[in-house]
């Protein structure tokens, strides 16, 4: 694989269920070596678009290439180079932590010795060494995580897809999982994410989709598109009675009982909003994507 | 539909499982056909004579045996792939490594046939050691075994299949299952009944066939006999495809 070379190719990618459109003509990318984010409230459409690249869903219409294979012709040679974190912790509560680690590894078709040495190194990895002989019931959300991390590289996959990695994690967890995408991206794997929290998206990818109902609403680097869509700073004005914010510049979203303003004018928004009223409670902060989302959708990512 | 060897990790798993919990899972329910020979073979036996010829206690034997193996099969496919299926979402987890969604459901059922077999060879063994049936019986018993053992576990993962929920299991369970246990000639003779019933019987009842084959299997070999005793492949051919391809249609959308 070479630097630049496309990983997963879609276009014009529709899938209904029934009547429910699920996806309407999505077309993306991912290259080689990138953290790719797909973004998005719950009904977005985030999960099918991994079934479909995991081969365990048909798609409607469109075409859908990863590693330059067509997903419904060639799906056990794809899915021997994917590792997939699923949103459940689907392990096999009654195997212990290795257990589950060894029986997972006779489906990619690994010896069991080649097995033992590799459950050795990941189980170092993902820092479970010394809860082998557990029960997978017993361990806590954050170990769970950690050994279906663990779970998703015992093919050695140059693709890894995390579907909702920290949903439910303390921040301490999450920031232990953030820690270990970060280093398998510096081992040149290429991953996608998907995530409804902002500061993770924002944290760890190089690129990330917006959708919504179904559709790719925009797609960029987080920060350009901040900058490109909405500014670099934001003013959110928690009491807006009676506020006239007219003189203020800037894109104004009103959200929830809250005015949001996003400018790149930091100075001129304090200087009139000082003006406005003495009580007024407000905050000033960078943008962010979930302002992104809210501004173009209308709507808040977490559901 | 194409299926490779990759159904065998799948069995493997199954089999882990299984000796995980092989008191609980396993031997206990062994104990129940040692009550039923208790209760039909000598209680119940010793107040009957003879049917066709022969003691009761012997007559119910074939029965004992089929009983065994099926629940063991059955009850695997049903409850257990429902569970793994739906509640504990292993299914899922499996397919998105190599193995395909067809592979996941071969495995199973060639699990739950292992298991009738081993359920039904336990049961067996424990016959001869009673001296309930002969030598050339404990033999000619084992192909049948494996035949409704295959076939009742590809019956349940059609049941699998096709309920959405786990208490429509119940439909199933009590209008098939329960009355085939009770009227396929497993504890009466179905001689007395209208020559209609009997074949109609025969036809939704494929066990019908294998327990009049064993009773005659135990006296003496006939392959035409053991290849009757043996008609429940069929059926159980049947519902190995139908459950391959309506499990697919369920679970990959």
């Amino acid at each position: 694989m070479y630097e630049n070379s496309i990983i997963i190719e879609g276009k014009d990618i529709c899938k209904s269920y029934g009547q429910t459109k699920a996806l309407d003509n999505v077309s993306f990318y991912v290259k080689y070596g990138e953290i790719v984010g797909f973004l998005g409230p719950n009904g977005a459409g985030k999960t099918t678009l991994i079934k479909l690249i995991t081969c365990t869903s048909y798609k409607t219409s469109g075409n859908l290439t990863v590693f330059g294979l067509d997903t419904e012709k060639t799906p056990k040679l794809i899915k021997s180079k994917i590792g997939l974190v699923p949103q459940d912790n689907n392990f096999d509560p009654d195997f212990t932590v290795y257990e589950n680690l060894l029986v997972f590894s006779r489906y990619f078709g690994i010896s069991r010795k080649e097995a033992e040495q590799k459950i050795e190194k990941l189980l170092d990895f993902v820092e479970l060494k010394n809860k082998r002989n557990e029960k997978v019931t017993d361990l806590s959300g954050g170990m769970k995580r950690k050994l279906i991390i663990a779970r998703s590289l015992l093919n050695e996959p140059q693709l890894i897809i995390l579907d909702e990695p920290t949903t439910g994690l303390d921040p301490q967890a999450r920031r232990k999982i953030w820690e270990m995408v970060e280093d398998l991206k510096k081992r040149g794997k290429t991953i996608i994410l998907t995530t409804h929290y902002m500061d993770e998206a924002e944290k760890l990818c190089d690129r990330v989709y917006i959708m919504d109902a179904g559709k790719i609403i925009t797609e960029g680097k987080p920060e350009v598109l901040i900058k490109e869509y909405i500014g670099t700073e934001t003013v959110e004005i928690y009491n807006c009675n009676n506020i006239d914010i007219s003189l203020i510049k800037g894109k104004k979203v009103f959200f929830k009982e809250r005015i949001y303003i996003h400018t790149d004018d930091k100075k001129n928004a304090l200087e009139k909003l000082v003006n406005i009223c003495a009580d007024i409670k407000f905050s000033v902060r960078p943008s962010n994507l979930e302002d992104l989302f809210i501004y173009l959708t209308g709507k808040e990512l977490k559901e | 539909m194409i299926i490779t060897k990759d159904w065998i990790p799948v069995w493997k798993r199954n089999r882990d499982v299984f000796k995980k919990l092989f008191w609980v899972n396993f031997f206990l329910p062994l104990l129940e056909p040692i009550f039923y020979l208790i209760t039909f073979g000598f209680g119940l036996g010793s107040y009957i004579k003879e049917i066709d010829g022969m003691p009761y206690k012997k007559f119910i034997i074939p029965a004992i045996v089929a009983m065994a193996t099926l629940s063991s099969s059955f009850f695997y496919t049903t409850y257990s792939s429902f569970v793994k299926m739906i509640f504990q979402k292993t299914f899922d987890a499996i397919i998105a490594t190599p193995v395909s969604i067809e592979e996941v459901v071969v495995g199973e059922i060639m699990w739950g046939a292992t298991r009738g077999i081993i359920s039904g060879f336990m049961v067996l063994l424990l016959l001869k050691m009673l001296n309930l049936i002969t030598f050339l019986g404990f033999f000619l018993y084992l192909p049948i075994i494996a035949s409704l053992a295959f076939t009742f576990s590809s019956l349940g993962m059609f049941f699998t299949a096709t309920v959405s929920t786990i208490e429509s299991f119940n439909y199933p369970i009590f209008l098939y299952y329960t009355p085939m246990i009770f009227f396929s000639g497993t504890f009466f003779p179905l001689s007395n009944f209208p020559e209609a019933i009997v074949t109609i019987s025969k036809i939704i009842f494929p066990l019908t066939y294998s327990m009049i084959s064993l009773r005659t299997l135990d006296i003496s070999f006939n392959i035409k006999t053991l290849l009757e005793g043996m008609f429940p492949l069929i059926h159980g051919v049947i519902f190995f495809i139908l459950s391959i391809k309506l499990m697919k249609r369920k679970l990959i959308k």
